[in-house]
């Protein structure tokens, strides 16, 4: 990387670790001059289950968006005056893997640098201490900034 | 949490992967107007470190730099390479990689890392980039792991 990475990625899952990383996410991004997208991958399994994948598409999405809202609007919280400063978006995605969304969009979206918490956690498997940071480490799809 | 990078640690240890995190840490160093200090860490186990038992302090010191030169010279030149950077520095430290990168941090009040995610040895190697992995747990400060 002999440039600064164009497009940054911080995946939000609720947590107040997460958060953190968005605030870090957000001060690299005006440093660099980086777009920025807030991620949050939808628990399916969690979110209605069964329920949420017999709903028709379009019932689906606002079912997916109306659990997003709340966890994505901390995280603009957040950013706070800096959200202003910023190129930024948001993605939200259904999905019973955090680290496999995370990659694919990784890959899909030409992210050059992924901010986390080292604590990130992975639904079910909580237990395991920052198991999809962890994840996405041993399979890292580009350069992966933990947060304290 | 909320500054830029101040000062970014760079732990060399002559791997792709450290060379990588090198550029990387140059970049944000470029970037954001910090000072860059790169850390080898002469390990415990290395066979560079056989028959000092017997050796003064200064003999050490000057055995370490001796062991350490091939790394830093390699990243020196690196460095040399890019432009805007401010401020550059170079630490050599003996003894296990993850308790002396984490003690540097302390030491130099480095606010940032960024290192390869595999170190060079084939037991590090094995155990998936068990360096990183404890650096980025136990750091004060964010930690950047580049492949």
């Amino acid at each position: 990387m002999d440039r600064a990475p164009a497009h940054i990625l911080v995946p939000v899952d609720g947590s107040d670790d997460a958060l953190d990383a968005v605030e870090l996410a957000g001060v690299m991004a005006r440093a660099l001059g980086a777009d920025l997208t807030l991620m949050h991958v939808v628990d399916e399994s969690v979110a209605g289950g069964a329920a949420l994948a017999n709903l028709d598409e379009a019932l689906r999405q606002a079912r997916v968006d109306e659990l997003a809202r709340p966890v994505l609007d901390a995280a603009w919280a957040r950013l706070g005056a800096l959200r202003g400063e910023l190129v930024a978006g948001e993605l939200v995605v259904p999905g019973d893997s955090p680290q496999d969304e995370i990659r694919k969009a990784v890959v899909e979206r030409g992210i050059e640098l992924l901010v986390m918490s080292h604590t990130h956690h992975a639904p079910l498997t909580e237990l395991f201490f920052g198991s999809t940071s962890r994840a996405l480490l041993e399979r890292a799809p580009c350069p992966i900034l933990l947060v304290p | 949490m909320t500054h830029r990078p101040k000062h970014i640690l760079v732990p060399i240890d002559g791997s792709a992967g450290a060379e990588h995190a090198l550029g990387v840490g140059a970049m944000l160093a470029r970037v954001t107007g910090a000072k860059l200090t790169t850390l080898y860490v002469v390990g415990a186990t290395s066979a560079e470190t056989m028959g000092m038992r017997h050796m003064d302090r200064e003999a050490i010191d000057d055995h370490l730099r001796h062991a350490a030169a091939p790394v830093l010279d390699k990243a020196r030149a690196a460095l040399a390479s890019e432009e805007g950077l401010s401020a550059t520095d170079e630490l050599v430290r003996f003894g296990d990689p993850a308790d002396e990168i984490l003690g540097a941090v302390r030491r130099v009040g480095a606010d940032h890392v960024v290192m390869g995610s595999r170190g060079q040895t084939a037991l590090q190697g094995l155990v998936m980039g068990s360096v990183s992995e404890k650096v980025a747990r136990m750091a004060p400060c964010p930690v950047t792991i580049v492949r």
